[in-house]
């Protein structure tokens, strides 16, 4: 369940950070009520790389954003699988900005 | 345009799931999402510098990397989109790299420059990335780096950014298809 609070555990901030990742999921504690996290969106490097691969900035941004809610589920990075999932590095995010079923199994594996 | 502060918050709460984690010593983890390659000459093509050099040391330090919008974009909402700038420190190990050849930008040999990793060591508390740490000390690299102003350089990403160099040869990373032999010298 996702509800908004104005003291949260969880925050989501975009703005322009001087390094190369275009999000980073930050966490500590448990895997329960006690896990705090940020989620940081790098307009800068998601500005520039929409520019040079083409897709909407919408779906750069979307992509980004699931790919690290799925580090909320903790789904890791780059899963050695050859089938299609939001939690791997691309040249191009936009062309996949939902979940795959290879994820949805991922998680419900992990829960 | 309104210069309000953008900030969503969440309270997650994910009811049904056991905690699995028993982490016995303080830690806080990075997972980064970063872009990747499709061959070395793509990632040639997007370094500000590429340049063969030394890690002569290493230092883990808390550094904020928010950078303010500049002039040019203070109003493009895709590059600014929160308005004011919000500081957030991150741990960082900084490498300082004596450079020996520089394959592409602007940078003299055996000049030294700063290059960033996410993570580390720092009062008790251990900063975690999946891929760690990559860069170590007295060992050669080739490497392919992003530039900012005012904040040490990164690595493009952590996988296919770095190449060891050991007698005079390159190789590649753990998990890094890119084929090595692609890399450049000088």
């Amino acid at each position: 369940m996702i509800t908004k609070s104005s003291s949260p555990k969880g925050k989501i901030y975009a703005q322009q950070y001087a390094d190369g990742w275009y999000g980073l999921y930050v966490y500590s504690g448990a895997r329960d009520s006690s896990r705090t996290f940020t989620i940081q969106l790098n307009a800068r490097t998601i500005a520039a790389a929409q520019k040079s691969y083409g897709g909407t900035f919408k779906n750069w941004v979307t992509a980004i954003f699931v790919h690290e809610l799925g580090h909320g589920l903790s789904l890791k990075d780059n899963p050695s699988t050859s089938s299609s999932t939001i939690m791997k590095y691309r040249t191009n995010w936009s062309t996949l900005t939902k979940p795959t079923s290879y994820d949805t199994t991922d998680v419900n594996n992990i829960y | 345009m309104p210069r309000t502060a953008l900030l969503i918050a969440l309270v997650v709460a994910l009811s049904g799931c056991s905690a699995s984690t028993g982490a016995a010593q303080q830690e806080v983890f990075y997972n980064a999402a970063y872009p990747a390659y499709a061959s070395v000459s793509d990632i040639g093509a997007a370094a500000d510098l590429v340049i063969e050099g030394t890690v002569t040391s290493s230092e883990v330090r808390e550094l904020d990397i928010v950078m303010a919008p500049s002039d040019g974009s203070s109003e493009d909402p895709k590059l600014n989109p929160g308005g004011e700038a919000q500081a957030l420190p991150m741990v960082y190990t900084v490498h300082t790299v004596r450079v020996a050849n520089v394959i592409k930008g602007k940078i003299s040999t055996n000049a030294s420059i700063e290059v960033k990793e996410l993570g580390g060591l720092l009062k008790g508390t251990l900063y975690r990335t999946s891929e760690g740490v990559v860069l170590k000390d007295q060992k050669v690299y080739v490497m392919y780096l992003k530039t900012y102003d005012g904040s040490p350089a990164t690595l493009l990403n952590p996988l296919q950014a770095a190449y060891p160099v050991e007698n005079g040869k390159v190789s590649a990373l753990p998990g890094n298809t890119l084929p090595p032999g692609d890399v450049p010298r000088r």
